[in-house]
């Protein structure tokens, strides 16, 4: 009996170890944000380990990009704390940044300007430099080992422009990943992107997380492509309304809360789709 | 007529050189999306030329138009930019209108007050005439060219990157806003020497339509920009030749080849491939 109980002793101080000892990519304690006095993220926590591929799903309006501009330290919360890796974004955006790669909304991106897919990467190695900020052959290396492991090097000397949107989308990961980041935040990346694309996009992620130990943190208004690789979803709609495993928590009355009555789930293959009949961008 | 080699000539010549180093931040105005800002900001520059006669009028002597409209002309600019980032791109429209329709009164204002002698000076900033640059004149513009080409080359990749993806830069750490404001203070220099080289008129001609004629035939930042410079400087010279040649007003003659040749290669593009001749 006195050995069983040492044994169940040992046995806790070791998981309570364990807990401490895992790795938390991002860790966000009770955050609000205001903006124009409207409140946009009401009261958000969560905590991811490492690596994790998770998802953030939610209607349009729902503060996604805003909850993605808030951990990158773009925008400052009315309160909360955000952690990336440990690091206090809020207290030193700028070290918080260093473990980010950040893969922006495409049509933020000004494709007028005829820049070549080699600058566009070069670009997340270039503007981390100090003064003056200039490419190097190392950086130029760097860069097209990138482009490789998104499939891109050959269209290297092509101008950005002139790509397809999954093109695009793949050139502005291999930017996002050239400096070698921790964590990669993703916002709305299979926006305009065909169906091929989206299978690509969504493998690559998914190895990224699985081989190089990068976590991926993505927000879409619909992760159906990716649903099958995702460690958690969680559903936004100004407030957390549910975090967990996609298959816990894709169900009618969830989907309800967040997108309302327009909303439907089908099972395909024991995998859940929603239906939301919600396009963005 | 004047001789090629009079002094005149040559001094219009350097002008028209130096105005046409600013092209390229007028084809950067382009990329950024706010290339209405250069002919805004050379009437802000005379605006505060206006200012600055108005107070050698008055007697003060030691006032110096051309840097009154430099600090008038960077002030507008900034002010654009930051009315834009608070309030979005339609208030920025407002703003653009407001003020430029400020820069215009106090010149209407000015130039009704001040004598034929001066008030003929003030003019050159609205309708600029290169052969009557004096050497103090050049010596002013050079310094201003330097100043906004080191600050161009400093931050070239800033400024790309700006105009490419300002909120992905924020991101990597860069200060975008910074260099935002950098940008239109840059604009803000140009739009000054354009004024006094070639006058807030015809501003377009060197600041906008050579960089859309770069645009349609350029495939990279640096080759655009180049360009921009190259056919805003063989546009001013040819010119400036023609203009000697057939005794014209240099500064209309100037504006007409950029100018007809973006509408040639604009019209061009709206042609089916097939019927295209070149």
């Amino acid at each position: 009996m006195g050995n069983q109980f040492l044994t169940k002793v040992k046995l806790m101080r070791y998981e309570q170890k364990m807990i401490t000892t895992i790795q938390k990519s991002l860790e966000i304690e009770n955050l609000s944000v205001e903006l124009d006095h409207k409140l946009i993220l009401d009261n958000i926590s969560l905590s991811l380990p490492h690596p994790v591929f998770a998802a953030i799903m939610g209607p349009n309006g729902a503060g996604k990009t805003t909850l993605l501009k808030t951990i990158l330290g773009i925008i400052k919360p009315t309160s909360g704390k955000v952690h990336l890796f440990g690091k206090d974004v809020l207290g030193n955006p700028t070290e918080a940044r260093k473990l980010v790669g950040y893969v922006p909304q495409r049509d933020r991106i000004v494709r007028y300007v005829p820049l070549k897919v080699t600058d566009v990467v070069l670009m997340g190695l270039v503007s981390r430099k100090e003064i003056p900020r200039i490419a190097i052959n190392k950086d130029m290396n760097l860069s097209l080992e990138a482009l490789k492991y998104v499939g891109m090097s050959e269209y290297a000397s092509e101008l950005f422009s002139n790509l397809s949107g999954g093109q695009q989308q793949r050139v502005l990961i291999a930017r996002a990943l050239v400096s070698k980041p921790k964590i990669l935040l993703l916002d709305e990346p299979f926006n305009a992107v065909d169906a091929s694309a989206q299978t690509f996009i969504a493998e690559l992620l998914n190895r990224l997380k699985n081989e190089n130990k990068i976590s991926v943190l993505l927000v879409s208004h619909d992760i159906n492509m990716v649903v099958e690789y995702i460690d958690i979803l969680m559903f936004l709609n100004k407030k957390m309304i549910a975090m967990g495993k996609a298959h816990e928590i894709f169900r009618d009355d969830i989907l309800k809360m967040v997108y309302g009555e327009g909303v439907r789930v089908i099972t395909e293959k024991g995998r859940c789709y929603a239906l939301t009949g919600d396009t963005h961008g | 007529m004047v001789s090629l080699l009079d002094p005149l000539f040559l001094k219009a010549l350097f002008g028209l050189f130096l105005a046409s180093l600013m092209a390229p931040i007028g084809a950067l105005a382009t990329l950024r999306g706010i290339s209405y800002l250069s002919a805004e900001v050379s009437h802000a520059a005379l605006g505060g030329a206006s200012l600055g006669f108005f107070l050698i009028y008055l007697g003060f002597s030691y006032s110096n138009p051309f840097l009154i409209a430099l600090f008038f002309s960077i002030g507008v600019s900034l002010l654009t930019a930051y009315l834009g980032r608070i309030s979005g791109p339609e208030a920025t429209g407002s703003a653009i209108g407001s003020t430029l329709a400020l820069s215009m009164a106090i010149y209407a204002l000015v130039r009704g007050l001040l004598p034929g002698e001066i008030k003929a000076m003030l003019d050159t900033y609205l309708i600029g005439d290169v052969l009557l640059l004096t050497s103090s004149d050049l010596v002013q513009i050079s310094i201003v060219v330097i100043i906004s080409l080191v600050m161009l080359a400093l931050f070239y990749n800033e400024f790309i990157y700006v105009c490419f993806d300002y909120e992905g830069l924020e991101t990597m750490g860069l200060n975008a806003k910074l260099y935002d404001y950098l940008l239109f203070a840059l604009l803000g220099l140009s739009g000054v020497i354009e004024a006094k080289s070639i006058g807030a008129f015809l501003v377009f001609a060197f600041m906008i339509a050579p960089a859309g004629i770069a645009k349609e035939i350029t495939k990279s930042v640096s080759s655009f920009l180049f360009l921009s410079f190259l056919i805003a400087l063989l546009s001013s010279i040819f010119g400036l030749f023609v203009s000697i040649l057939f005794n014209l007003p240099t500064s209309g003659v100037v504006a007409i080849l950029p100018s007809s040749i973006y509408l040639i290669v604009v019209l061009k593009k709206m042609l089916p491939l097939e019927k295209r001749l070149f």
